[in-house]
C-alpha cells in the first residue's frame, strides 16, 4: 500500500513513539514500531504504535492520500533517523508489502524528494499489544493540566528499584478531584486539581513513572482533552491524538496523607526565588558524604549556613515572615531545591513543628511537598 | 640385677619418636639400659636436635640409675638451644660487645661463617682472670643476683653463650682492658679449656670462633648453603644495626666487604642504608610515650607492604623480639589498609622499664613475656593507628613545629577548624607540590631530640584535628600521580571495570572495590567527627525479625545510632527503622538491615566495640558501593575518580583486603609491545 505524509508531522509523531522503545530489549521486535493503516471511511488513519510491555503507545496521524490496508513493524531508531532528515520535506512516501509464505518477508519504502529507502521489516503479528481488560469509566481533564501535574510529584519518586511501590507516582481520582502524590524515603511531593467526573467515580494506582514522563511530553505536544481511567491492573490515557496504556505497579500505596502534618505550629512565609537562590548557593558547600544545610529561623530572618570540613562554609540571609523563638532544622538542599523548582507561586510557606519532625512545605496552590529534617549524630 | 656391662651405642636420630638405634652390645645385652638413658637425656634437653648428634661413649652402666651428664655433654645440650647455626655465633657474640659498650663492632666470616666467625670490638674488654671464667658455664658479669634476673638491662645474662660456642668450635678470646698494658688470649677447643696466656691486642675484645660444629657432623650437615647461612647473618647484624644507630657496624665476609655503617644519628638512615631512600621518604615516624613505656619508630605506609612478616622489626630495650601480641595489635592497625596477605613493614623500638618483662623465657631471647600484654597491645595500637592516620594528611598537617603547636592547642569551636584547614591546605599545597622529599626531612628534623633517642620521632597527639583535615589532598600525589589537573580519559568496561588513562600508563579499576574502599574511609571520618547526617525517614519502615534478629539488632541498637541509623522496638519481633544515614539514602533500609544480619556473625557480637562498629562500616560501605554489573555513566565515573583523588586515604585496596586497581605503566606497555 501506498501513503503520502507531511514531513514534519511523520517525523514528531513517530520521534515521539521511538521514546517509548526499550534501548535493549529481549524480545527483538520490541524495538520496532507497529505502523498499521486502517482505511475509515474518507480519511485513511494510520497508528503507530510503540511498547515496552509496561507502558504502551498508541498515536495516530492522518495520511493525505492512502490506498490499501496492512501493517508492518519498522525499526525504530533507524527509521526515525531518516524520518529526522526529511522532516523538511514537504511529502515522505510511505509504501509497504508483505509477502506470506513460509517465511514471510516484509520490506518498506521510504520515499522523500530524490532519494528511497527499502526497509526490512518484521511482521506486525508478531507484535505484542496490551489488551485493554479491566479499564470501565473515564474522567476527563484537560492534558496540559496533566502534564504540569506531573512535572510537580514525579522528581520525588524513588529510584530505588526494591521499593517499587514508591516506585511510581500515586494517582487517585476522587469525587471532582485528582491527586498525585509521590515519594521516596525521605521527602512526599503532592498536587491536587479539579476533574470532569460525570459518573462520581472513585479510582485510584500507582503509575510508573516512564509512563508519566512520556504523557507529560505527550501532552505537551499534542494538547487538548485529556479522558483517564484506572482499573484493577492497568490505567488508560486517551487523547484525540492517541492513547497510552500501561501496567499499574503492584502494591498498597503508603497512605501519604497520614505523613503530611497538620499540627506544625510554626509558619514561615518567605519569597519563593529568594529562598531557591540561597538554597542553591548554601548547597556549594557541601560534600557528597555530607549534603547538609542548617535553616535557622530568627525573628524575620532566615540564614541558611553550610559547611563541609574539607570543602569550606557558607552563611546566607533572607527575610521570612517569622515570629517566635530561634528555631534550627537542617535539610538536604536537593529536597528543597526539588520542591522549590516545581512551584510556581511567588511566595512559599514552610510549616514547622521541631529539628526532628517532618516539614511541610507549600509551594502553590494545592501543592505541598513534605521533606525529612537531617539530625546530626 | 647389677650387671656390669660395656655398651658401645650409635644413635642416629632426629626425634624420640622414631629412634633408631643400633646397639652392639660386647659382654651382656641391656637394651634397656640404653632406652632409659636416652630418656633421661631427653628429659633434660627440649631441644631434641641434639639427640641426632651420634653420640659415642663407652663406659659402665647400672640398671635404673640416673646419672649426672658430663658436663661435655651438658655444653654440646646447651650449645643445640643457643647455637643452631653461624648466624646464632653472631648473634651472641655482637650481643656481648654491645653490652661491652663498643662503638664500633666488626664482623668478619669465612665460608658463611663455617670456617671463621671474629667479632671484633672496641668495648670495655675482660682481664686475664675474667678470661679465665670467660669459657665456665654460668659464668656472666651482667648479673650478680637472681633479683637482677628481673630487671635485666643488658642483651645477654645467662652465661651459656660462650661456653655453647666454645664446646663446638675451636674458639679464642683476645682482649685488653681499656687502659691495660697488656691483653690476654685464652682459647678453648671443642670444649677443651685452655690456659690464660697473656699476649699484647688492641684495646677491646676479640673473639673467633673457628671449624663451628667440627665435632658435632649431624648438626654440620644441617647447615644450608654459604648464601643462605650469610643470609641469616645479614639479618641478624640488620637487626643490632637499626637497634644500635650508635654503633659502628661492619660485615666482611671472605675479605669481601659487606657492609660498613658508620654511626648516624637518626634511625632512618640505617633503614635507608638498608631498604633504600624510597621507604625513608615515605617513613611515618610514631611516637609514644607512657609511665614505664616509651614507643618510638617508624613504620611504612601501607603501599609498601610485604608477602611475610619477616619486615616486623620490634626491638624491646635494644633486643630484636617476636611477640604475638605486638604482632596483632600491628594488624589491627594496619587493617583494612593491606591486601589480603600482605603484612606491613614497621620499626619499632620500646623501651619498657626491665620490671614489666620477662626477658628469659628462652635461651635466644627472642620470645618475652610481658607483665602486662594488653597494655602493650593497646599503646602499640594507637600509636600505630595515629601514626597512619596522619600520614595520609603528612604534607598538610605536620607542616613546621609552630603550625603544629598551634593546631594542637586550638580545639575550639568547628568554625575555626576548617578556617584553618582551608588556610592549610592553601598554603602547604604548593609546598607539597614542589617538594615532597624536602617536605619528609623536614619532618624528621622537627622531631624531638632525635639524638638522645634511639630515633627521631613525632608527637601523634591530635588525632582529631588530623582526621578533620584529612580531606585535603595534597598528600596524595604518591598513589596517584596523575593528581594534577589535565583532562583524563576513562570508560567502563563489563560494567565492572573502569579503565583509566594516567601520566604514565593506565589503570585498571574494580568500580566496587574503589568505591567501597571510599565509602568505608567517608563512613569512619564521618563517626570520628561525629558528624554522621542521618535521614530522617518519612515513612519508617517495619522489619518483621525472626526472635534471634530481633535481639541481635536491638543489642546493636546503640552501634547502629552512631553509624545514623535509628531503630526501635516496634511490638514483639519488629523493629522500625525511623532515621537512616545520608550516606546510604539509596539503599533500601529495610533490605539493609536484613543484610546486615546475615553478614554478622556469632562471633562479631562478642568481640567488642570496635569489632562490631568496624564490622558495620564494613558492611554499609559494602552495600552502599555500587556493584559490578552496574553500569556507570561518564560523569559517575568521574566522580567517583575525584573522591578517590581527594579522599586522601589508602585507596590501593577495598576493606576486604581485595586490591582496587591495577596499574600498567606506559613503559610496561611498550615492552610488552616490542617498542622497547
Amino acid at each position: 500500500m501506498n501513503l503520502s505524509f507531511n514531513g514534519n508531522e511523520l517525523y514528531k509523531g513517530f520521534n515521539l513513539v521511538t521514546s517509548i522503545v526499550p534501548s535493549s530489549a529481549i524480545k527483538h521486535i520490541l524495538q520496532g514500531i507497529r505502523f498499521e493503516v486502517v482505511e475509515t471511511g474518507f480519511k485513511p488513519v494510520c497508528t503507530l504504535t510503540a511498547t515496552d510491555l509496561e507502558v504502551l503507545v498508541k498515536y495516530t496521524l492522518s495520511a493525505k492520500e492512502s490506498v490499501g490496508n496492512g501493517s508492518i513493524v519498522l525499526p525504530a531508531v533507524r527509521v526515525n533517523n531518516i524520518l529526522r532528515e526529511w522532516a523538511g520535506n514537504e511529502e515522505v512516501l510511505v509504501s509497504f508489502d508483505v509477502e506470506t509464505g513460509l517465511k514471510p518477508v516484509s520490506t518498506c519504502v521510504l520515499k522523500s524528494g530524490k532519494g528511497y529507502f527499502k526497509i526490512v521489516g518484521e511482521d506486525s503479528s508478531q507484535f505484542p499489544m496490551i489488551t485493554i481488560t479491566d479499564v470501565k469509566s473515564f474522567v476527563t481533564v484537560d492534558g496540559k493540566i496533566i502534564g504540569d501535574m506531573i512535572g510537580k510529584v514525579v522528581h520525588a519518586a524513588s529510584t530505588v528499584r526494591a521499593r517499587s511501590t514508591l516506585c511510581g507516582v500515586f494517582v487517585k481520582i476522587d469525587k471532582e478531584e485528582i491527586v498525585m502524590a509521590a515519594a521516596d524515603g525521605n521527602r512526599l511531593s503532592m498536587v491536587k486539581r479539579k476533574v470532569e467526573n460525570p459518573d462520581g467515580v472513585s479510582m485510584s494506582g500507582i503509575v510508573s513513572v516512564k509512563c508519566l514522563t512520556f504523557l507529560q511530553r505527550f501532552s505537551s505536544e499534542f494538547k487538548g482533552i485529556l479522558r483517564i481511567g484506572i482499573g484493577e491492573s492497568q490505567v488508560l490515557f486517551v487523547s484525540e491524538r492517541g492513547e497510552v496504556v500501561s501496567q499499574l505497579i503492584d502494591g498498597q500505596y503508603p497512605r501519604y496523607e497520614d505523613v503530611i502534618p497538620k499540627d506544625n505550629d510554626k509558619r514561615v512565609e518567605v519569597k519563593r526565588d529568594e529562598l531557591i537562590t540561597v538554597v542553591r548557593m548554601a548547597s556549594f558547600m557541601t560534600s557528597e558524604g555530607y549534603h547538609v544545610v542548617k535553616f535557622v529561623f530568627k525573628d524575620g530572618r532566615l540564614t541558611l549556613m553550610s559547611k563541609a570540613a574539607e570543602v569550606g562554609e557558607a552563611e546566607l540571609e533572607i527575610d521570612a515572615s517569622y515570629k517566635g523563638p530561634d528555631f534550627e532544622i537542617c535539610f538536604n538542599p536537593e529536597y528543597v531545591l526539588d520542591a522549590l523548582k516545581v512551584s510556581d507561586s511567588e511566595t512559599v510557606v514552610m510549616e514547622l513543628k521541631d529539628n526532628s519532625s517532618a516539614a511541610l512545605f507549600r509551594t502553590g496552590h494545592e501543592q505541598l511537598s513534605v521533606i525529612m529534617p537531617i539530625e546530626l549524630k | 640385677m647389677r650387671d656390669e656391662c660395656k655398651v658401645e651405642c650409635i644413635i642416629a636420630t632426629r626425634c624420640l619418636n622414631s629412634v633408631t638405634y643400633f646397639c652392639f652390645l660386647i659382654a651382656g645385652t641391656l637394651c634397656y639400659c640404653i632406652e632409659t638413658y636416652l630418656v633421661t637425656i631427653a628429659q633434660i634437653s627440649y631441644d631434641l636436635k641434639v639427640l641426632s648428634d651420634i653420640i659415642t661413649f663407652k663406659g659402665k652402666r647400672y640398671m635404673s640409675q640416673i646419672k649426672i651428664l658430663p658436663l661435655s655433654v651438658i655444653n654440646k645440650i646447651a650449645a643445640g638451644e643457643v647455637v643452631d647455626r653461624p648466624a646464632a655465633v653472631v648473634k651472641e657474640l655482637i650481643e656481648n660487645a654491645v653490652d661491652a659498650k663498643s662503638s664500633r663492632i666488626d664482623t668478619y666470616l669465612e665460608d658463611g661463617g663455617r670456617k671463621l666467625i671474629r667479632v671484633s670490638d672496641d668495648g670495655v674488654g675482660m682481664d686475664a682472670e675474667d678470661l679465665a671464667l670467660a669459657f665456665q658455664s654460668h659464668a656472666t658479669s651482667k648479673l650478680q643476683s637472681a633479683d637482677d634476673l628481673f630487671a635485666v638491662h643488658t642483651l645477654g645474662f645467662r652465661g651459656e653463650a660462650l661456653p655453647s660456642i666454645g664446646a663446638v668450635s675451636h674458639s679464642s678470646i683476645i682482649s685488653r682492658v681499656k687502659g691495660a698494658i697488656n691483653g690476654a688470649e685464652i682459647k678453648i677447643d671443642g670444649g677443651v679449656l685452655g690456659k690464660v696466656k697473656e699476649r699484647g691486642a688492641p684495646e677491646g675484645t676479640q673473639v673467633e670462633v673457628r671449624d663451628l660444629f667440627f665435632n658435632v657432623p649431624v648438626r654440620k650437615k644441617f647447615l644450608k648453603t654459604i648464601p643462605t647461612e650469610m643470609a641469616y647473618i645479614s639479618d641478624v647484624l640488620t637487626r643490632f644495626s637499626l637497634s644500635y644507630p650508635a654503633v659502628h657496624f661492619t660485615l666482611m665476609h671472605n675479605n669481601r666487604t659487606v657492609f660498613n655503617l658508620p654511626p648516624v644519628q637518626d634511625i632512618a638512615e640505617r633503614i635507608a642504608a638498608f631498604f633504600g631512600e624510597e621507604m625513608r621518604k615515605h617513613l611515618i615516624p610514631v611516637f609514644l610515650r607512657e609511665e614505664m613505656f616509651t614507643l618510638s619508630g617508624y613504620i611504612a605506609p601501607p603501599f609498601f607492604d610485604k608477602s611475610n612478616a619477616r619486615m616486623l622489626f620490634i626491638f624491646l630495650n635494644g633486643r630484636y623480639i617476636k611477640d604475638s601480641a605486638i604482632f596483632r595489635a600491628i594488624n589491627e592497625a594496619y587493617r583494612g589498609k593491606l591486601m589480603h596477605k600482605r603484612y606491613p613493614i614497621v620499626f619499632l623500638f620500646l623501651q619498657v622499664q626491665p620490671s614489666e618483662v620477662d626477658v628469659n623465657v628462652h635461651p635466644t631471647k627472642i620470645e618475652v613475656r610481658f607483665r602486662n600484654t594488653n597494655a602493650i597491645y593497646n599503646y602499640v595500637f594507637s600509636a600505630l593507628k595515629d601514626g597512619l592516620n596522619k600520614s595520609t594528611t603528612k604534607s598538610v598537617s605536620v607542616p613546621s613545629p609552630l603550625q603544629r603547636l598551634e593546631g594542637e592547642s586550638v580545639k575550639t569551636g568547628e568554625v575555626d577548624f576548617i578556617k584553618r584547614s582551608l588556610w592549610e591546605q592553601f598554603s602547604f599545597r604548593k609546598e607539597a607540590e614542589s617538594n615532597m622529599g624536602y617536605r619528609l626531612t623536614k619532618d624528621n628534623g622537627n622531631a624531638r631530640s632525635p639524638s638522645s633517642l634511639p630515633l627521631s620521632g613525632v608527637e601523634t597527639r591530635g588525632a582529631a584535628i588530623s582526621s578533620a583535615l584529612d580531606g585535603s589532598d595534597a598528600g596524595e600525589k604518591v598513589f596517584t600521580p596523575e593528581g594534577v589537573g589535565k583532562k583524563k580519559t576513562y570508560f567502563q568496561i563489563h560494567n565492572a571495570f573502569i579503565i583509566e588513562e594516567t601520566g604514565d600508563g593506565l589503570n585498571i579499576i574494580d568500580q566496587h572495590a574503589l568505591h567501597e574502599i571510599i565509602l568505608y574511609h567517608e563512613i569512619e571520618r564521618g563517626m570520628q567527627a561525629s558528624r554522621s547526617p542521618s535521614q530522617r525517614l518519612l515513612i519508617p519502615e517495619l522489619v518483621e525479625l525472626s526472635p534471634k534478629d530481633f535481639f541481635s539488632v536491638i543489642s546493636l541498637k546503640g552501634y547502629l545510632e552512631s553509624v545514623g541509623i535509628e531503630i526501635d522496638e516496634f511490638g514483639q519481633h519488629t523493629v522500625v527503622i525511623r532515621a537512616f544515614p545520608q550516606i546510604l539514602k539509596h539503599l533500601n533500609a529495610r533490605g539493609f538491615i536484613e543484610d546486615l544480619l546475615t553478614e554478622l556473625s556469632d562471633e562479631d557480637y562478642s568481640k567488642g566495640k570496635d569489632n562490631i562498629l568496624n564490622k558495620l562500616i564494613n558492611i554499609m560501605a559494602c552495600k552502599g558501593a555500587v556493584k559490578a554489573g552496574q553500569k556507570l555513566e561518564a560523569q559517575e565515573i568521574e566522580e567517583l575518580l575525584e573522591k578517590r583523588r581527594n579522599i586522601n586515604a589508602y585507596t590501593n585496596n577495598c576493606p576486604h583486603g581485595r586490591p582496587t586497581t591495577l596499574r600498567f605503566s606506559l613503559d610496561e606497555l611498550q615492552r610488552q609491545f616490542k617498542r622497547k
